[in-house]
């Protein structure tokens, strides 16, 4: 098929639009509702082109090329239209662009300045009409909504929780919580996803910036930072770096800059839950195919606390089946106000303990009342990847002219296994490492420990390994074959939990994270997203992991010793105490009768 | 149908139960189950949302989305009776404004608004397509046409012990 | 005057359907295209090759779907139609039906017709009982049957995508098209669309051929079309004219006096001035979908706009950036002129966002909402500005 855009001839295949076709050449037409991961709306109108013999002006996002279609992207009618809508919207909005935490990354603002916005022909609505929403995790400003609906198209396509939808009609058409009852109460999982896809400042995390300023600035406060894996890939993106760029020695070295005490690494806890859910996964099996106990497999991971959530409102029956370990972040909590505390004579009610996140629901765990397992509350503060990069700008680091450093001991210790839990199938990868040695004294029989088959952007995955020449303590599993499913974005868990709810699944483990490519597309990540973006993301970690001298988290000397000198083994009472927790059964709406 | 401040869940699922007997749980469906829910309690609320939701496996989230979009599928407190009157232009020409004025007069609120006692709630509508009989209202699901203040008053009043 | 009047009268029930199922459906098709008929709901499709396009696609499940969702202000001919004659409509809708190779027809009536229901209700019952639907009809081995949906108080689901979105059970916003829906309409199925009007047209076209039909009318406007008349008239109600009917004639013919300005089409058509009362009303000068409202001398036209345009901004599905966002614009504009505070630059801004709206709105309602506006502020600049 041929189409002609701005007179010349490009080649189109059948069921393309006429975007598509013009990206594929390199051709730029403006979008707002537009986004690459989600279903086609074709509401903003600033993507229309001319479609020669059509009477109006059409959706290049949704409108299909056509053959002998001729096409005209910016002829002065096609720019003056444009215009008038970026203009309408802007009238509609309230917020000042100088306050707006978007005004680095609008889309909406880019629209205006690069269609050179002036004035707007109508005066600007001038005070506020619609209220703040905040929570644990995230802020809603429906007077920045701009009504592109792609929040609405995020929360139920890609995580089928359905929290926010168009309520009402005409110009009184707004994005609303069922009944208006507020995320916290209509199961929200706070997995931000819907910020990530915000064109403007409607929606963005509930900053907690300022108390770490604070913090930091209190002679009295010991202050200890950890950082989440999936940081380390994308931070550079805030400071023009290509996506994918790793950056974590630089990203040491700034938070050593902006005054931490000590620079510890979320890896740690990480690969210390490689270790206690492995345990815990092995004596389900046991108890399972020995002891023929119910409800226990297949075990799911439960280090997304968006995922945990969701499992909360969505299969409270299920529960029993979520791995009693808490997310790295809620280990790294009490462990720094109790052994690392101890260790260095420090008054645990002096510390104050920061994590650095690409998520923002991370926050709500933070939050939640149970999470303060060393007697204070656990992770006090929790900034997100984004909230990171504006605290260095406002300090005038930049990431791209810092030096290299090192973590510092020992929770700057960790491995190859705990760096992929940024990635979709990275937490299943690291506890197979594990578990298959544990079992076998093997290592698994993967080329160079690469797990491949649970590695990917497949919104399910699944394999199978069988466990063969197994040692004394584990016979009852020699011949097994451990099935194994890695789901990612909440969409995905639900194929999964429904197949484990009807009894459909014979999976033993189940890796499920609530972001879509696992916490690297975490809803803390920088701003934009798209599967590409991911792509680059999740090879930046793979490769952060081939680089790494040890790759097994039981090969992590760091938390040898951590069982030496503190927990004892894993899954010991100590370890039950401050690395275990419990879940809710919660109701979809708290609210209703 | 009573008049309703206070809808128990238990008498929700029962409507509903009488609603969907014999009626198919398509989705194309949902409008004429919710009008039918709207014709007994005046309304739509949050149980109802969710329990239509379960057995349309919809979410409730959804039920309330799509209702809100539609003027007779009130998603708040709304009276029994539902006074429409159209303020659409054949029907302004021929004293619409009074024959809102003569209501409001009758049941003590104004435009928009419902009564205490949840019986009447009086609002504006579009055209009804009664025009060549303008001035015309809707009560519920019935048309009145060719209204004066007076005949207007005279029909409120029949529906005050109704 | 109304010379041609049958769109009202009644029929003898049947007898069309029987003639068509003795012709092929290839024939119905030509015989439709060859009568010229339009859609009556506005849009002036042709209807033969609606039929034909819907024919032709590829699916065992099609639909036929009547608009009576009738919501433009000053339109009844359709509530009309259904109170005196809806066999003639289930009947058009059958042929149709056979035609395209359907089993399912659905009549979308507007939630304040509702009284209508259980009427039409009884009366598919005795069609059915006459085995003029359901099962084997007439014995010739085609089965089809109808049911009646109702909207629920939203203008915007006249517009058949929109329709379909809320037959499937969801909000009524328009969709892009295309697809158009005789290709993948209701449920992703082919689905015929048509107004209650046009599928009345089609068992007297069937019945008495397409030249016939050809012989009234003008030009490429063939046939009748029913007009309701509301205002300042002496006698409003329906009346059936043949196209090319000036407007000036359907006046007196209602009994129009004093008459100051004309709207042609609703609050999405055009206010004409005396002047223009020459004009005809078809495709090709004014088109209607079947609505005129009179307003004589004592009216200000300020009034008018204001009252237009308080509608369109009810009645936007909101999705969509310029009709969500503009019409509010011409809300305030009348409040402006009406205060005598509109300056020359708003107005020049109203017409670039109207123009802006035109051309880049999802649906038609969008496309079409400020022609009341511009219409009269052409027409009537001098009463509005002085
Ligand atoms: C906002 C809007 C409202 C409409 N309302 C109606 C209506 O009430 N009845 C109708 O038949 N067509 C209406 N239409 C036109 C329909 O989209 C469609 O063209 C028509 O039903 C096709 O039938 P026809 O070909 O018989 O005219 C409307 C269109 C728009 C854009
Ligand atoms: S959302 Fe965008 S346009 Fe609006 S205030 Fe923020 S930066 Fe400015
Ligand atoms: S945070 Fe997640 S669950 Fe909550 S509204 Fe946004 S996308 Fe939906
Ligand atoms: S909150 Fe953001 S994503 Fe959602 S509709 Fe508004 S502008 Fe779009
Ligand atoms: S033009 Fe208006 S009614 Fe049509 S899709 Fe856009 S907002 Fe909805
Ligand atoms: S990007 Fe195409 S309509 Fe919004
Ligand atoms: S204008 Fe009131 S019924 Fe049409």
């Amino acid at each position: 098929m041929d189409i002609h855009i701005n007179g010349k001839k490009y080649k189109a295949v059948q069921g393309e639009t006429i975007l598509e076709v013009a990206v594929k050449n390199g051709i730029k037409i403006p979008t707002l509702c537009y986004h690459s991961d989600l279903c086609l709306a074709g509401n903003c109108r600033i993507c229309v082109v001319d479609v020669d013999g059509a009477k109006t002006l059409q959706a290049s996002c949704t409108a299909m090329a056509s053959n002998g279609m001729k096409i005209w992207t910016n002829t002065p009618k096609v720019i003056k239209a444009r215009k008038m809508n970026i203009q309408l919207l802007l009238g509609s909005h309230f917020g000042e662009c100088y306050t707006c935490p978007r005004n680095s990354n609008c889309e909406l603002l880019k629209l205006a300045e690069e269609h050179g916005i002036e004035e707007l022909p109508f005066p600007k609505k001038s005070k506020r009409t619609r209220e703040l929403e905040i929570t644990p995790s995230l802020t809603r400003d429906p007077d920045k909504c701009i009504m592109c609906g792609r929040c609405v198209r995020t929360c139920e396509e890609l995580q089928g929780v359905h929290a926010v939808k168009p309520i009402g009609r005409s110009n009184d058409v707004r994005i609303e919580t069922f009944f208006g009852q507020g995320l916290m109460h209509t199961s929200c999982t706070m997995c931000g996803q819907c910020i990530n896809r915000c064109p403007t400042g409607a929606l963005y995390e509930t900053s907690c910036i300022q108390p770490v300023w604070d913090a930091l600035a209190d002679p009295d406060k010991y202050v200890v930072v950890q950082t989440a894996p999936a940081v380390r890939a994308a931070l550079g993106e805030e400071f023009g770096m290509e996506p994918g760029t790793r950056v974590t020695g630089k990203m040491v070295a700034a938070l050593r800059k902006l005054g931490f005490n000590k620079i510890f690494d979320t890896q740690f806890t990480a690969d210390l839950t490689i270790i206690e859910e492995g345990t815990e996964f092995l004596t389900r099996l046991k108890r399972t195919l020995v002891g023929k106990e119910k409800g226990l497999l297949p075990m799911t991971t439960s280090c997304s606390p968006g995922w945990v959530k969701y499992i909360e409102h969505f299969y409270p029956d299920l529960l029993t089946h979520v791995s009693t370990c808490k997310s790295p972040q809620q280990m790294f909590g009490p462990l720094a106000k109790t052994y690392f505390a101890e260790k260095e004579g420090i008054n645990p009610s002096k510390m104050l303990t920061v994590s650095i996140m690409p998520c923002v629901a991370k926050k709500y765990e933070a939050d939640r009342p149970e999470m303060n397992a060393s007697g204070y509350k656990d992770v006090d503060y929790v900034l997100t990847t984004r909230e990171l990069a504006k605290m260095m700008k406002t300090a005038g680091l930049d990431l791209k002219d810092m030096p290299v450093e090192e973590y510092d001991n020992p929770f700057g210790i960790s491995t190859g296994a705990a760096v992929i839990f940024g990635a979709t199938g990275g937490v299943m990868e690291a506890a197979l490492r594990t578990v298959y040695e544990i079992v076998t004294g093997r290592e698994v029989p993967f080329k160079n420990l690469d797990i491949t088959p649970v590695r990917g952007m497949e919104d399910v995955k699944e394999a199978e390994i069988t466990i063969e020449g197994v040692t004394a303590e584990y016979k009852f599993l020699e011949g097994a074959k451990v099935r194994v499913a890695v789901a990612h974005s909440l969409g995905a868990a639900k194929k999964v939990m429904d197949k484990v709810k009807s009894g459909e699944a014979d999976y033993h483990f189940i890796e499920i994270m609530a972001c879509p490519g696992g916490c690297l597309g975490g809803g803390g990540q920088p701003i934009p997203t798209s599967p590409e973006i991911r792509k680059a993301r999740a090879r930046a970690i793979y490769e952060e992991d081939e680089s790494m001298a040890i790759r097994k988290s039981h090969d992590n000397p760091a938390i040898k010793k951590l069982y030496e000198d503190f927990l004892e083994k894993p899954n010991s009472h100590k370890a039950h105490e401050l690395l275990h927790t419990h879940y809710l059964k919660r109701k979809r709406f708290d609210k209703v009768k | 149908m009573t008049v309703l401040s206070k809808i128990s869940k238990k008498e929700i699922i029962n409507e509903l139960d009488n609603i969907l007997s014999g009626v198919s749980l398509d989705r194309g469906n949902l409008l004429c189950v919710l009008e039918s829910l709207v014709g007994k309690f005046g309304y739509l609320n949050d149980t109802m949302a969710v329990e239509v939701g379960r057995r349309f496996s919809m979410d409730p989230n959804e039920v309330y989305s799509v209702a809100s979009f539609y003027a007779f599928l009130p998603v708040k407190k709304s009276g029994k009776y539902k006074i429409r009157v159209c303020r659409t232009i054949s029907c302004k020409l021929k004293n619409a404004d009074g024959i809102v004025k003569a209501i409001e007069e009758e049941i003590g609120v104004k435009f928009g608004n419902t009564t205490k006692d949840m019986r009447f709630t009086l609002e504006r509508a579009n055209c009804l397509g009664m025009c060549d009989k303008a001035p015309a209202m809707l009560i519920n699901d019935k048309v009145y046409t060719e209204l004066t203040p007076e005949k207007a008053k005279e029909i409120i009043k029949s529906y005050k012990n109704k | 005057m109304p010379a041609a009047g049958f769109i009202l009268e009644k029929i003898k029930q049947g007898e069309a359907l029987k003639k068509a199922f003795e012709i092929n459906r290839a024939e119905i098709t030509d015989i439709i295209k060859d009568s010229g008929l339009k859609g009556r709901g506005g849009a002036g499709f042709p209807t033969g090759l609606k039929m034909y396009l819907c024919g032709a696609a590829a699916d065992t499940v099609k639909y036929v779907v009547c608009n009576a969702d009738e919501g433009e202000p000053g339109t009844f001919k359709d509530r009309v139609i259904l109170e005196t004659i809806p066999e003639k409509v289930f009947e058009g809708m059958t042929i149709t039906a056979y035609v395209i190779g359907s089993r399912e027809g659905i009549v979308y009536l507007r939630g304040e017709y509702a009284y209508l229901k259980s009427e039409l209700e009884n009366v598919l019952k005795e069609m059915r009982k006459n085995n003029m639907l359901g099962e084997n009809i007439l014995g010739k081995g085609f089965s089809f049957d109808i049911r009646i949906a109702l909207g629920a108080g939203a203008y915007v689901c006249g517009e058949e995508t929109a329709l379909i979105e809320s037959l499937e059970g969801k909000r009524g916003e328009a969709k892009n098209k295309p697809p158009f829906p005789v290709s993948s309409g209701l449920f992703g199925h082919p689905t015929l669309v048509s107004n209650v009007e046009t599928f009345c047209n089609i068992p007297h076209i069937v019945d008495k051929g397409s030249l016939w039909f050809k012989n009234m009318g003008s030009g490429k406007s063939t046939g009748t079309k029913l007009i309701s008349v509301s205002g300042d008239v002496k006698k409003p109600g329906v009346y059936e004219i043949t196209f090319g009917m000036k407007v000036k004639d359907l006046l007196k013919l209602a009994g129009a006096e004093e008459t100051k300005a004309v709207d042609i089409g609703g609050a999405s058509g055009i206010i004409i001035p005396e002047l223009q009362f020459e004009r005809e009303i078809s495709f090709e000068d004014i088109p209607t979908g079947g609505s005129i409202i009179v307003f004589d001398k004592t009216r200000k036209m300020a009034d008018i706009m204001e009252n237009f345009m308080e509608f369109f901004l009810d009645e936007s599905c909101g999705q969509c950036t310029p009709c969500r966002e503009g019409t509010k614009y011409f809300v305030d504009a009348v409040e402006k002129i009406k205060n005598r505070k509109i300056t020359e630059q708003d107005l020049k801004n109203l017409r670039d966002i109207s123009d802006c709206m035109k051309i880049t709105s999802k649906c038609g309602l969008g496309q079409a909402s400020t022609n009341a506006f511009i219409s009269i502020l052409d027409n009537f600049k001098d009463e509005l500005l002085s």
